[in-house]
């Protein structure tokens, strides 16, 4: 497991470039505009695509094929790539909290803590969400046939939230006054764990069937 | 003692199938695996380290089932594909950093041997490697990991002759232990000539031989006679034949010959393939 990660990040150094200007560039968006949700958004989807970016680098070389000639277990595999997507949002989550700190208390930040830190948490569970939704498609078909799926997952959502912001069901108003309280925090954080459990294990039951 | 056993195995697709009875190889020797292209050569490499699913069957590493012990067996095989699977931006300390994280006994004094003797840069990333370097480091990460068994599919293939010789003097190498066992399959049977002990025929999924070398090149003869000659030769004898305007070639069992006064020269392993392949049958 750890020979596989440490090739997932030496890999991704070489697109660690691209990542950090990119960041920059968001980082430089939130300091004119003095608002760090583009920042936030951003930083956390872009950390939630990286386990795809490995896989599709894997694919490129034929890695998977090479990897389970060897002594690697085709559930170390799979959890693998769920590792290479908790560190990286992890590492989001620490970026994108310190550019929050940073502008909200040198600049002013036009969201308030509340805003910031709900925007965070929102980001991060959909990149969870999506990560656990995306990845058992992926092992079952390969990063190039399931990218009509991957567009799919993201839009559909999307498309229904920005529905539901321009109606006007109660629920909104509802929602615009929701406390974050440890409970509602810890109701979120289970059923995110709920939902990668499941993935982790359909992933491992789809890709030990695979043949490469 | 096996270093591989191979028991009833089958494997179906829908237009092909792999349907090998019995296939042994001792340990110590080589085994070259010959057949033409989609023969089924690398789909038993494939059943044999356990990549795609076998419909029935079983196989034995080392005396212990291949998916049941899979990632202890696996500790002690090096594998070599027809090509490198290594990402392109990797660098050759990486490579030995990562394959020292999979391998508990990854050599990295060993590794660091090939690389010099095979010349690698270690400056360069891997899209600047030749396809001869690459096949080499994929040899010298093979050969890196205290392995007691190489796996090869086509390792030499693709490779200019220098290079191929260089790699075969490396197995040889390798074979010095008497522990030490290799499987490599190839279409280009001169390697295999050079360097295998037992010589396996797998053509249309199925085995047609699996014999010493030695004892395939002394028992069978290539038999040059006239068409008419051909005509008295004991059929029994006869594995396969081509006639042609001058006279006929044949690939003939020496010792079911009744009279041994004609041509027979000594063929390669080439001949013998060919022969069972693509010649007409008495």
């Amino acid at each position: 497991m750890r020979g596989l990660l440490i090739k997932d990040l030496i890999n991704l150094k070489s697109y660690g470039k691209t990542v950090l200007i990119t960041i920059g560039f968001f980082i430089a968006f939130s300091i004119v505009t003095k608002n760090t949700s583009m920042v936030t958004t951003m930083v956390i989807m872009y950390a939630s695509m990286l386990p795809i970016t490995s896989i599709t680098f894997d694919e490129r070389a034929k890695w998977e094929r090479f990897a389970l000639a060897m002594p690697i277990p085709r559930e170390h595999f799979v959890i693998s790539k769920y590792l290479l997507g908790l560190i990286m949002m992890l590492s989001g989550i620490i970026i994108t909290s310190l550019v929050n700190m940073g502008i909200t208390f040198t600049l002013g930040n036009e969201n308030d803590m509340r805003t910031s830190i709900l925007t965070l948490l929102t980001m991060t569970v959909f990149g969870v969400l999506y990560l656990s939704a995306i990845l058992p498609v992926i092992f079952k078909m390969g990063v190039e046939k399931a990218r009509i799926i991957m567009i799919g997952i993201l839009i559909i959502p999307s498309v229904l939230i920005i529905l539901l912001a321009q109606s006007s069901l109660p629920i909104l108003s509802r929602l615009k006054s929701l406390q974050i309280t440890p409970l509602f925090i810890l109701i979120i954080i289970l059923s995110v764990m709920i939902a990668v459990t499941i993935s982790i294990s359909a992933s491992i039951k789809i890709f030990s069937k695979r043949e490469f | 003692m096996y270093a591989l056993e191979i028991n009833n195995l089958k494997k179906d697709y829908k237009d092909f199938s792999i349907d090998i009875d019995y296939l042994h190889l001792k340990k110590g020797c080589i085994m070259g695996f010959i057949g033409e292209n989609g023969a089924g050569k690398s789909t038993t490499i494939k059943l044999i380290l356990n990549l795609i699913n076998r419909n029935n069957g079983d196989i034995k590493i080392m005396e212990k089932d291949n998916i049941e012990h899979q990632n202890e067996i696996k500790q002690q095989i090096g594998i070599v594909f027809d090509e490198s699977y290594f990402h392109d931006g990797l660098k050759v300390k990486d490579i030995s950093k990562i394959m020292g994280n999979i391998y508990h006994q990854w050599d990295k004094g060993c590794f660091q041997k090939y690389i010099k003797k095979f010349k690698l840069p270690t400056d360069k990333i891997l899209k600047d490697f030749s396809r001869g370097m690459k096949m080499k480091l994929s040899i010298a990460v093979a050969l890196s990991h205290n392995a007691k068994f190489l796996i090869m599919d086509e390792a030499t293939s693709g490779l200019d002759p220098i290079v191929r010789d260089e790699i075969l003097d490396v197995f040889l190498d390798f074979m010095q232990d008497e522990d030490h066992t290799i499987f490599i399959s190839s279409h280009i049977t001169s390697d295999l000539e050079k360097i295998a002990d037992y010589i396996t025929f797998i053509h249309d999924g199925k085995i047609k031989f699996s014999e010493s070398k030695d004892k395939l090149l002394s028992d069978y003869g290539i038999l040059k006679c006239s068409n008419d000659e051909f005509d008295f030769i004991n059929k029994s004898a006869i594995i396969g034949y081509r006639k042609g305007k001058f006279g006929t070639e044949a690939l003939v069992l020496k010792n079911k010959l009744q009279q041994n006064h004609h041509i027979i020269d000594n063929p390669s392993i080439e001949d013998i393939m060919l022969f069972h392949v693509r010649s007409e049958r008495s």
